[in-house]
């Protein structure tokens, strides 16, 4: 490249040499980053233009000697032929068939977000994307997915809002869950609890502008459902009265970066659904179990970036701590996650919370909160030995459950937890399920957004349709 | 491939310039061969079976150069292979561009005709009047013909110009195809002037058309007129940063490989007439319009029935140009009646200054909620709106949302719309060896603010496919 000896005089030569020799070692460094990214672990840009072959979590070799119970979990021919992880083998092998042409559209429609994968792979630019939010003052933070867009209702706590939000009507999901209640009351006996989570909009208020349809939709639900006869609990009016006591204390009941309830929130949720089934369901919980002054509390600092943070990085989201909460009086239990080859024995602490889930160093990659019950998995079973004459009670959660079932697997015999967005049957081997779990109550958990989320109710038949209709085309 | 991907950031820029300045240092025609081939890939990326039609364009105006070039050598009138030419390269662009838009006006009309389903070439506009460009420079002997088919190629896909322009006439770079000559004071302004355009695009136009597209996709009948203004104004900034960042990036790109592209803005926001918007909007357009097709028709240089004439056959062309919809159309005609009361009734020209600016603004800004319209039902209902005689009257908490979070890019929309940035940079460099010199200081400044628009550009295009993973996504 030549260079005209002119233009040294001119004012802009040496503004603009800085810049381009800038430039030039930012462009180097980011092609040797993402080349030193092209290793057989994350191929990244190349690996764009194959199909993914990477079977979900659920399908790793189990890590235990499965227990007989487990071993009959796994042979329960709904739960191993229903599971997500042969889906997810049958899409891989259909996938592999496509032609050269298609993987080359593939290439160019997946290069983009392969390279930014690859590009952030140490999440550098989503804290400057962050950053430059903060600065900007904005407390709206668009997100390429609408319902993903995270919005800043006080200074320290975030959520997830839709900008251009829809209500959705409820009657059909009401009428069916109403159908199923009955169905299951009519042929097992076992009567049907519908539980209303709050979320942070009972502690907090959205931004002028910003409107959800949660609640009303909740309301909606709710009202459908004791018309229909369906014994429901709404935690929401606790929450709303501790707000209305106490704002600051009603707020450390969620996360700041994560839309969850902390333990402290699921604890509340805990206490007011044992009055429920002390009351109504004849259920004998001692007082000690339902007393906070009961718990150890560990508070581990700084440690959690939920779902909104990882949106935004922590120089827009901060970071949460996260507070352990062990029994301090005596306790026994044997916990299962039998699809996974889960068999954990002992004490709450030691059964119930699984505190490798804390080693991940990578804030983005970690999700402490799953030290609860270890996460979102089709079938749990906590089993408490120290009360052998309790209640069974299964649970139809949502990710709310993570930090209540363990609580509630004090006040019972056994709680069972099923995670319905991995069950890909339908109401008929639900029914199965029921008949081969036996629970004498069956507890359907759901936070407000999560009505409408298909997925969480495939025993519902429009549900499930609707569940399997916005799956083909997704993956079409 | 768009220059605001990681894909073409990250490894097509790199690539290219490594071929480019290493390995084919100093070989002319192996360098041109690159950049063809580059910017032939360029265009499959996005456009996989399009590219033909680009060749077939590249071919077809090849053979009509030769053939016009072999009349004029014969010194027999080229009336016939300019007419071939206009009529091929026009009819491309109507059957791929105009055609459905066409058959669906004649069935509007009563006729039940087949509507075939035509994809459009991205670009295909620009593409084409840049291969006239040439057959005609030819013609009239500004340049002469180009015998190297590739050199051709490399003038019409180029692809710093090829997806969204400037616009450039072949005699402006006919002599830098083999001539031109690579500097690092070129280069490094080209680096630098790249960045300027991807911050624009990035920074800016990509965060106000989250606004605009929300606002248009509303319904306009109960549109409130807070939010109506917002919307307009928000896809006013959105289209000038767009497409002058993708023109500086243009611009920029060229210089990097040694060509010089005229300018296609000038701060037309600035400007204090209709007129003098045009004379800073889309220059390269306008341009090829006034060069081609105004002048030929006699300009101004005729009788004022004519003239009006000529000028009403420029606009409604520089309408259709921009796309197949009656939005367009009448934009064009509107500007047109604005620039004949400017020219023929001195609409403004005894106004003080801010006035004749304001109203120029408010102009142009109506116009371009036409251009964004879906049509002209929707621009008819979004117009009285904006007048406060349609849609919601209560005030709007979502239009208060939207312009609280997006204040701070509207101040710098605002503030850049302006030559700010010159004003400084004459500042400075006024003092520059004088006492009080900040030069150094400013250099320093101005490259690491560079940088970062680099940087925090990047970061924007990396959140636009960020996707992490949600373990509980409920």
């Amino acid at each position: 490249m030549a260079t005209r000896r002119s233009s040294h005089s001119s004012p802009s030569q040496r503004r603009n040499t800085l810049s381009a020799l800038f430039l030039l070692a930012g462009l180097a460094w980011a092609v040797i980053f993402l080349c030193l990214g092209l290793t057989p672990k994350a191929l990244g840009f190349l690996e764009a233009g194959k199909p993914a072959s990477a079977f979900p979590p659920e399908t790793e070799p189990p890590q235990r000697q499965i227990s007989e119970t487990a071993v009959q979990s796994v042979r329960s021919p709904s739960l191993s032929t229903l599971s997500r992880a042969l889906d997810t083998a049958g899409r891989v092998a259909s996938k592999a068939a496509a032609s050269a042409g298609e993987s080359f559209d593939h290439m160019v429609d997946n290069a983009s977000p392969a390279l930014n994968d690859l590009l952030d792979r140490d999440h550098a630019f989503i804290e400057l994307y962050g950053g430059a939010q903060r600065l900007m003052l904005r407390q709206v933070v668009e997100d390429p997915e609408p319902k993903y867009t995270v919005v800043r209702l006080t200074d320290t706590m975030l959520t997830f809002a839709n900008l251009q939000p829809q209500q959705t009507d409820m009657t059909v999901r009401a009428q069916e869950m109403g159908m199923f209640a009955r169905r299951v009351q009519r042929r097992f006996g076992t009567p049907l609890l519908y539980v209303q989570a709050p979320s942070k909009l009972d502690v907090a208020q959205l931004p002028n502008g910003v409107v959800s349809y949660a609640d009303a939709e909740a309301d909606q639900f709710l009202s459908l459902l004791e018309a229909d006869g369906v014994d429901t609990l709404d935690l929401r009016p606790t929450f709303r009265a501790a707000a209305e006591k106490d704002p600051e204390q009603a707020q450390t009941y969620f996360f700041n970066t994560d839309h969850h309830w902390t333990p402290a929130g699921g604890f509340l949720g805990y206490q007011t659904l044992c009055e429920k089934l002390m009351e109504d369901y004849d259920v004998e919980i001692d007082e000690e179990l339902m007393r906070e002054s009961s718990f150890d509390k560990y508070t581990l600092k700084d440690v959690f970036l939920g779902s909104q943070g990882k949106r935004v990085g922590t120089l827009y989201a901060g970071l949460d701590d996260l507070e352990i909460w062990s029994p301090s009086f005596s306790t026994d239990f044997t916990y299962l996650v039998p699809l996974n080859g889960i068999q954990r024995e002992g004490p709450f602490a030691v059964s119930l919370l699984l505190p490798e889930r804390l080693l991940e160093d990578d804030l983005y990659e970690s999700n402490p909160y799953a030290v609860y019950t270890g996460g979102d998995y089709l079938l749990t079973r906590a089993i408490n030995r120290n009360n052998p004459d309790g209640i069974r009670i299964l649970v139809l959660r949502d990710s709310y459950g993570c930090v209540l079932t363990p609580f509630l697997s004090l006040a019972a015999k056994e709680v069972m937890a099923m995670d319905c967005r991995s069950f890909n049957g339908g109401q008929s081997e639900m029914m199965k399920q029921i008949q081969w779990l036996e629970p004498d109550l069956i507890i359907v958990l759901s936070t407000t957004s999560s009505l409408e989320v298909d997925e969480l109710y495939p025993y519902l038949p429009t549900a499930r349709a609707n569940a399997l209709a916005a799956k083909e085309a997704s993956e079409e | 491939m768009l220059f605001s991907s990681p894909e073409f950031l990250f490894i097509f820029l790199p690539v290219v310039l490594v071929g480019y300045y290493v390995f084919f240092r100093g070989m002319r025609r192996e360098q041109n061969l690159l950049l063809l081939v580059c910017s032939l890939f360029f265009y499959a990326w996005g456009e996989k079976w399009f590219v033909l039609v680009m060749i077939g364009c590249i071919a077809m105006n090849y053979f009509f150069g030769l053939w016009v070039h072999r009349r004029r050598f014969q010194s027999r009138p080229t009336t016939l292979p300019v007419a071939v030419a206009v009529g091929c390269n026009l009819s491309l662009l109507f059957v791929y561009k105009y055609l459905t838009f066409t058959l669906g006006t004649f069935n509007a009309l009563g006729l039940n005709l087949t509507i075939p389903v035509i994809e459009l070439p991205i670009g295909i506009s620009f593409f084409t009047f840049q291969a006239l460009s040439y057959v005609l420079d030819v013609a009239w002997g500004k340049v002469t013909v180009q015998r190297s088919p590739l050199d051709l190629g490399l003038y019409i896909s180029f692809f710093p110009q090829l997806i969204a322009g400037p616009i450039v006439k072949y005699a402006t770079v006919a002599d830098q195809i083999q001539n031109r000559r690579e500097t690092w004071p070129d280069f490094s302004a080209g680096c630098v002037r790249f960045v300027t355009g991807l911050g624009k695009k990035v920074l800016i136009a990509n965060q106000l058309a989250l606004v605009a597209d929300r606002v248009f996709d509303l319904d306009a009948a109960a549109l409130p007129v807070q939010m109506a203004w917002l919307g307009a104004i928000c896809y006013s900034f959105q289209i000038y940063y767009d497409f002058s960042g993708y023109s500086d990036m243009a611009i920029g790109l060229g210089r990097m490989f040694g060509f010089r592209f005229l300018e296609n803005f000038d701060h037309p926001y600035a400007a204090v007439s209709i007129t003098d918007f045009w004379r800073r909007w889309h220059i390269s357009l306008s341009t090829w319009f006034r060069d081609y097709l105004y002048i030929p028709l006699g300009g101004n240089r005729v009788s004022w029935k004519r003239h009006i004439l000529n000028l009403l056959v420029v606009w409604l062309l520089t309408g259709l140009w921009h796309g197949a919809n009656w939005t367009f159309l009448v934009w064009g005609l509107a500007y047109f009646v604005l620039l004949v009361l400017e020219k023929y009734c001195q609409l403004g020209a005894s106004w003080p200054s801010p006035l004749r600016r304001l109203f120029t603004l408010t102009m142009v800004n109506f116009l371009w909620m036409l251009f964004r319209a879906d049509n002209l039902e929707h621009a008819r209902l979004f117009f009285l709106a904006m007048c406060g005689m349609g849609g919601s009257a209560g005030a709007s908490l979502t239009a208060g949302l939207y312009f609280r979070e997006n204040l701070v890019i509207l101040v710098l929309a605002v503030l850049f719309s302006f030559p700010l940035a010159r004003v400084l940079r004459h500042l400075i460099d006024a003092r520059r060896g004088g006492s009080g010199d900040l030069s150094l200081l400013w250099d320093v400044l101005y490259a690491a603010g560079i940088t970062a628009i680099a940087v925090l550009s990047v970061a924007y295009l990396v959140k636009e496919s960020y996707n992490p993973f949600i373990y509980f996504r409920f």
